[in-house]
């Protein structure tokens, strides 16, 4: 069953395009892979899916719901129960220590709880670091807690935007083990936007888009 | 509003102290300058009121048929507190020095003011200072010792005295000296300081108490002391309106650059499912309370700062109007919210793919 449906979707900025007549379906639980050069309309394409932006044109579902039709927030509202983000930028809050940035995905969400934040940081391998700013951590450790703040409210969909874009090698393969073994346990779909070969190949399916299209669709084959 | 949510707040403040006082600074600035405008606009009526009331009264009570005036009726009207805000009673008659008859003044020592003296005012009942221009008339000085013809005792000359008007050819002492000397039991006239808005209802008022009573008004006096105390007073608005004007300019530029600086909080917590009144409340929440704390600081630092002013310019303490309390702290509360829900509410239009791609 199809978790995301995409159709027809363009987005037209004054004088470009950054997609044109995209058409995509990715089915729940796949880990897909978005690839292509800058300015390809990956990370356009990823935030319209995510309900951080809005299309020019075309329509959008996920989970049978049509986001585009969604007013503020009762998108907020759909994003907090279905989405999960992982940024480039670990996009923390700078006074709030590990812990509770993950908290406070919980709060927008229901009822934060501690324990239960805690356990989400253990998991990605930070329980020596809960009470830690994140000008304290390092970077893998910044986006180890973004995914823990991602995955806090159980989303059936997860959309990292080159989630180990600065980090080096070591971390990057830590980064995404840790996201295999998520994906392995929890069962929910991954997108990756990712111009990085080594990180795409972690995926099952791999979208190549150039100049706001999707113009390859494929399997990886391991 | 639960505890989560104080909590996260509190964290915000604690965590941001240097944003805060900031803030909470621009705040008090606002709230102090005009606390301290609005409390001088508000007591300086009475202050220079009181200035003005130096310069004589603004009206004058007889006897229509010239007769002295029984001291029941002169303390009637001074009963009158609604229309009377200071008063004092005088003795006017004629005695003889030397052959020579002279008009005699008798007043409250206490009240005897506006006159420049070569000498000390007289305060016992056997004092008596003499008008500039009876000094050649009398061959008197300071210290001399006058004595009127077919009346009992001496009076001493205490000073010489000029004050550009009549008076000047008068001799003035002390009420009971004058009475005992002039045989008077009652007053001569009662000098009013009437409430100068509302001179015709006082007029009108004693008439119908007293309608024996002819009541002269001194309007230059009267309307002067008006057109000074309200051009002041609106002078004072004016100026506390232009400062609360640029102080709301320059505090709503603090306040938006403070969110400007958050914008990235901001998509962070859209992206995180927060609703427009999640992040309304946060950000307004904690603008209310940098307005708390600043109004409060602000009110404090504003009455010191009237009380200063009052003190170098009237040599005296400012009354506190109690009512410019709650209305400092609602001001500061109020500008703070609202110079920062103008920014956050143009920050919530923008789509959260800009502000996290640091646009």
């Amino acid at each position: 069953m199809a978790i995301i449906s995409i159709n027809e979707l363009s987005k037209h900025y004054d004088t470009t395009s950054a997609l044109k007549n995209v058409n995509c379906e990715i089915e729940q639980g796949e880990w897909v892979s978005l690839v292509g050069p800058s300015g390809s309309g990956k990370s356009t394409l990823l935030n319209i899916v995510g309900g951080l932006d809005q299309p020019s044109e075309g329509g959008i579902s996920i989970n049978g719901t049509d986001i585009n039709a969604l007013r503020d927030d009762d998108l907020a509202r759909f994003r907090r129960e279905t989405i999960g983000f992982v940024f480039q930028q670990s996009h923390l809050i700078p006074y709030l220590d590990a812990a509770e940035n993950v908290m406070l995905a919980q709060y927008f969400h229901s009822i934060p709880d501690r324990s239960e934040a805690e356990d989400a940081l253990r998991r990605v391998g930070l329980g020596h670091r809960l009470g830690h700013r994140p000008s304290q951590l390092s970077g893998g450790e910044q986006q180890r807690v973004c995914i823990a703040r991602a995955l806090i409210n159980n989303p059936s969909l997860l959309l990292a935007d080159e989630p180990t874009g600065n980090l080096d090698r070591s971390n990057t393969k830590n980064i995404l083990e840790l996201m295999k073994d998520l994906h392995a346990q929890e069962g929910f779909t991954i997108v990756v936007v990712t111009h990085d070969p080594f990180v795409s190949q972690w995926a099952g399916r791999i979208l190549s888009m150039e100049d706001g299209r999707i113009i390859r669709d494929e399997p990886v084959h391991r | 509003m639960n505890q989560w949510f104080l909590y996260f707040l509190k964290r915000s403040v604690s965590e941001r102290k240097g944003r805060f006082i900031i803030s909470a600074t621009a705040v008090m600035l606002t709230v102090s300058v005009v606390t301290a405008l609005a409390t001088l606009s508000l007591g300086v009526r009475d202050k220079i009121g009181i200035e003005l009331k130096q310069y004589g009264a603004n009206m004058i009570i007889t006897d229509r048929a010239g007769k002295e005036l029984d001291l029941s009726v002169a303390n009637g009207i001074v009963a009158m507190k609604e229309y009377v805000k200071g008063a004092s009673f005088q003795i006017y008659g004629s005695a003889q020095v030397k052959n020579a008859a002279l008009e005699v003044v008798g007043a409250e020592p206490a009240k005897m003011t506006g006159y420049r003296l070569y000498g000390t005012l007289p305060q016992a009942s056997d004092e008596v200072m003499v008008g500039v221009n009876l000094k050649d008339v009398l061959k008197v000085k300071q210290g001399d010792v006058l004595r009127f013809d077919g009346r009992p005792g001496d009076f001493r000359v205490t000073a010489l005295f000029e004050k550009g008007s009549d008076e000047d050819a008068t001799l003035v002492m002390p009420i009971e000296g004058a009475r005992k000397l002039l045989g008077v039991a009652g007053v001569s006239a009662i000098l009013l300081n009437a409430d100068t808005k509302l001179l015709p209802e006082a007029e009108a008022a004693f008439v119908r108490s007293y309608p024996f009573l002819l009541v002269k008004t001194l309007r230059q006096v009267a309307v002067a002391e008006e057109r000074i105390l309200s051009r002041i007073q609106l002078l004072m608005l004016l100026v506390t309106g232009v400062v609360l004007f640029s102080s709301i300019i320059a505090l709503g530029s603090t306040m938006g650059a403070n969110v400007i600086e958050r914008m990235e909080e901001i998509g962070v917590m859209k992206s995180l499912g927060a609703t427009r009144k999640h992040i309304r409340d946060f950000f307004m929440s904690e603008a209310a309370s940098a307005g708390l704390v600043g109004a409060l600081a602000g009110y404090l630092a504003g009455i010191v700062s009237a009380e200063v002013v009052s003190r170098t310019a009237f040599g005296s303490f400012i009354p506190v109007n109690i009512v410019v309390a709650p209305l400092a702290v609602l001001l500061g509360v109020s500008i703070s919210i609202l110079a920062t829900y103008l920014p956050v509410r143009d920050a919530m239009k923008v789509v959260p793919a800009q502000i996290l791609r640091g646009e």
